[in-house]
């Protein structure tokens, strides 16, 4: 478990640096990923659920991204997309490719439908943290003349 | 005269922003804002993923309209960065607009990180990702081998401005190829977790988490399109990979994978 927290830090962090942040970014989305593995494990150990742990674990990263990016004046965006990658369903996805090239059409279904499953327990975490944090556009500051 | 040089530079603002992988929203907030410390008050746009329409009303009713067609992208998260601090930094000081102007073209033209380093990052997450599903250490030499492989392969067609669909079915064949190869000669034991932490590099990561915040924004035109985009990815990454790994099982036998 915590060797996956520490790979989920690692990953991220170069996830950040692929998409060119700097040293203070990455470090910065290494965190995000770190985040949101360790919430998704906590609450898999508690709940036993995973789909309810993968809605948490996008809270979280949802709640750090937003609180982050007010406090490091960054855009919230450069910290979910590095902090979402450990929790994509690669496995599953995978396995629907994979059942398919086997020629058994059925378990590719049932790997689809989890992987659509966890697609959308974690926008359902985004949808509330969203709603929210930021339900309305930011307010634009009328011109004065 | 100033209203023209004013939302065309603001336009190019939206159009760095959009090209780096910026969400709707915050594209048409800058355009607005940019507009609005120079004095124009009547501005619209309008932003999709492929194309900025922004319109403004001069105080004679004289009416502008600048369209910009976004082709390729780039997807550079620290361009965000600058030009999020940079147009809220207008509007507590003001520059005049040749110099923000002067400033945003920095931006753009900024270095990125070299072609070693960036595909050393993408290298470093797969290997990352083998240690992630609990591999050996073989299993992340592999993984690291052919992430770099696929990563300078893409890299030969997005420099010529491929079609996407195209480089990832591209990329995920060359990952497979790679993986397969190299698992054949005796790197790594596990074929398919090396493969999956080479594929999930190319994952449209950025693409989905941009279509649900515009989706919530309310910009759902844009939402679906991304969500659409992000779809196609994933399918040409699933073609690319899965004809290799079906042509290795008839070819090498089904122990191979």
């Amino acid at each position: 478990m915590i060797i996956k927290v520490i790979a989920s830090f690692f990953i991220s962090m170069c996830f950040g640096g692929a998409f060119q942040l700097r040293l203070k970014g990455m470090l910065l989305s290494g965190l995000a990923g770190g985040i949101s593995w360790l919430t998704f494990d906590v609450a898999k150990l508690l709940t036993g659920s995973e789909f309810f742990s993968f809605f948490l674990a996008s809270c979280s990263l949802n709640i750090y991204a937003e609180v982050t990016a007010r406090r490091a004046k960054m855009p919230a965006i450069c910290f979910i997309v590095p902090g979402l990658v450990p929790l994509v369903p690669g496995a599953a996805l995978y396995g629907t490719m994979y059942e398919f090239v086997l020629g058994r059409p059925q378990e590719a279904w049932n790997s689809a439908i989890f992987a659509f499953s966890t697609a959308v327990s974690i926008s359902l975490g985004f949808i509330l943290t969203l709603g929210i944090a930021r339900m309305k556009r930011p307010i634009r500051i009328p011109f004065k003349k | 005269m100033e209203l023209n040089r004013i939302i065309y530079v603001a336009t190019y603002a939206g159009k760095i922003l959009l090209e780096s992988g910026g969400e709707t929203y915050r594209v048409e907030d800058t355009i607005g804002r940019i507009c609005n410390a120079y004095g124009i008050r009547k501005v619209e746009s309008f932003v999709v993923p492929t194309a900025i329409i922004t319109s403004a009303v001069s105080d004679e009713y004289k009416s502008k309209a600048v369209i910009k067609r976004i082709r390729n992208r780039s997807f550079n998260l620290q361009k965000i960065v600058r030009v999020n601090e940079l147009s809220r930094k207008i509007q507590s000081e003001p520059i005049t607009i040749r110099e923000l102007y002067a400033e945003l073209k920095a931006i753009d033209q900024a270095n990125s990180y070299p072609l070693w380093l960036s595909s050393l990052f993408y290298s470093l997450i797969s290997a990352g990702y083998v240690l992630f599903f609990a591999g050996s250490f073989l299993e992340m030499v592999n993984a690291f081998i052919s992430a770099t492989v696929m990563r300078l392969c893409m890299y030969l067609f997005e420099k010529d401005n491929y079609n996407v669909v195209f480089i990832h079915v591209l990329g995920g064949a060359v990952a497979a190829i790679s993986t397969l190869l190299l698992v054949y000669f005796g790197v790594g034991a596990q074929s398919n977790t090396i493969l999956i932490s080479v594929l999930m590099n190319l994952f449209p990561g950025l693409i989905l988490a941009n279509a649900i915040r515009d989706i919530m924004a309310g910009d759902t035109l844009s939402g679906v399109a991304r969500t659409t985009e992000a779809l196609l990815i994933a399918i040409a990454i699933a073609a690319g990979s899965g004809t290799v790994v079906a042509l290795s099982m008839k070819w090498l036998g089904s122990g191979a994978v």
